[in-house]
């Protein structure tokens, strides 16, 4: 006959033993984060950087243009008067909003696509399995005082917990994600095109074009107001003037450069996304790499200029 | 296994504003060129820089009707996206409410606690 305690003592090594087996299976079976949820992770946060500097971009046309606005003012004070309803931004306001809103909806999007994608669910998971198992060790010493479960124990149990919950997450990523990216993938592409195209170059409808000439304008005005005040300017002042155009002038130039890069980062997030899509089912898939390589060099070149251009202010 | 192809962007279309932008452009050089040449007369080139300004405006007004039409696309664009949200939303709770249940395990591990004891008062395996 076996005494109760040692019964006891063989069964919860037993059913412990099963739990960590089945944990350590599934474990083995894949609880690191899939291909498709690396990549997919590494997406969303390429796709943030660009995002926030396409903001950035409408905000730079919108201040060249508030610049050029009280320059020109300033310079056709004495012969133009003065017009408050002519003082407003370049960008409606309608027009702005809708862009902030889509630009917030593809935030929102890689946001989500970080969040289902990356190690923060499978992290909460731990965190609550080692609640639950702390739980069970004070449950154990208020109640259970014959029943005594092991530190070492219970974080075996925890992990196991963890990692069967990481398959079932992982399982429902691989059977859902791809059809997502797929229907996803379109309104992406449409969208990004609109926005290459809203920015466009100096030499096409759009916001580089009214940038460049925005600083036409304020080269000019400059001009205007040194050509009509040099006679009654000392020296100094005639120099501060003058030194305001070359800076103008490179201001201008690297206003087109910033906007350049950021539809250049908005062709490059549509073909990652284009890549992240096709690739869905691939192990490994150097040509996504390729890709998230490109959007990530276009996001840090525009961040300097942009950087480089408020830190002027 | 190599990857499989990515598909290419939609194929340019030509903008309709594209003609008129080059022959404003085209003038404001013009203009420019004019007004900023010491050689002409202070009346050229005082008519030579209303014609500038004139010509910034239409240029003006031809980007606002891109950006007008660049809004309608855009709105078009962040209503396809809606259905693919919907499911990337639902596919996040789903993924939560995993964790969620887990809150349980403390219930369940104490199921267990339960068990043994009962299983031990049975007798030997």
């Amino acid at each position: 006959m076996i005494p109760k305690a040692c019964r006891r003592h063989k069964a919860r090594f037993c059913l412990f033993g099963a739990v960590i087996l089945c944990g350590l299976g599934a474990a083995l079976c894949g609880c690191t984060l899939s291909p498709l949820a690396t990549r997919a992770t590494a997406f969303s946060t390429a796709a943030t950087a660009a995002i926030a500097q396409t903001t950035n971009a409408y905000q730079l046309v919108n201040q060249s243009y508030a610049d050029a606005q009280v320059a020109m003012l300033v310079a056709n004070w004495d012969t133009t008067p003065f017009d408050a309803s002519k003082i407003k931004p370049f960008i409606p306001a309608k027009d702005l909003e809708v862009r902030t809103q889509v630009l917030e909806g593809l935030q929102q999007y890689a946001t989500l696509l970080a969040e289902v994608s990356g190690k923060q669910p499978i992290s909460d998971l731990e965190t609550q399995a080692t609640a639950a198992g702390n739980s069970l060790v004070k449950l154990q010493q208020d109640d259970f005082k014959g029943f005594k479960i092991e530190d070492q124990e219970k974080n075996l149990a925890v992990s196991a917990i963890a990692a069967i919950g990481g398959v079932l997450m992982e399982h429902e990523r691989a059977r859902a994600l791809p059809g997502i990216l797929d229907k996803m993938d379109k309104p992406i592409q449409q969208i990004c095109k609109v926005l290459e195209d809203d920015i466009g170059t100096p030499d096409t409808p759009g916001l580089a074009d009214a940038l460049h000439r925005a600083y036409d304008r304020q080269i000019d005005a400059q001009k205007q107001f040194i050509k009509d005040h040099a006679a009654s300017m000392s020296a100094e002042e005639k120099r501060t003037e003058i030194e305001e155009l070359p800076k103008l002038v490179q201001g201008q130039r690297q206003a087109d450069q910033a906007l350049a890069a950021t539809a250049k980062s908005l062709a490059a997030l549509a073909s990652a996304h284009a890549a992240l899509t096709a690739t869905k089912s691939q192990k490994d898939a150097p040509a996504f790499k390729l890709e998230m390589t490109q959007l990530v060099q276009n996001a840090q070149a525009i961040n300097g200029f942009y950087l480089s251009l408020s830190t002027k202010k | 296994m190599p990857d499989p192809p990515v598909p290419a962007p939609s194929a340019t279309t030509v903008n309709p504003k594209q003609a008129a932008f080059n022959a404003l452009k085209a003038t404001l050089k013009n203009a420019s060129d004019a007004m900023n040449n010491p050689a002409n007369t202070q009346a050229a080139q005082a008519a030579a820089r209303a014609l500038w300004t004139e010509t910034g405006e239409q240029l003006d007004a031809l980007d606002q009707a891109q950006i007008a039409d660049d809004t309608v696309a855009l709105q078009a664009g962040a209503a396809q996206m809606t259905p693919g949200m919907e499911k990337l939303k639902a596919l996040k709770e789903k993924i939560s409410a995993l964790g969620n249940d887990l809150k349980e395990a403390a219930s369940i591990l104490t199921g267990i606690d339960k068990a043994i004891a009962e299983l031990g008062a049975l007798g030997p395996f």
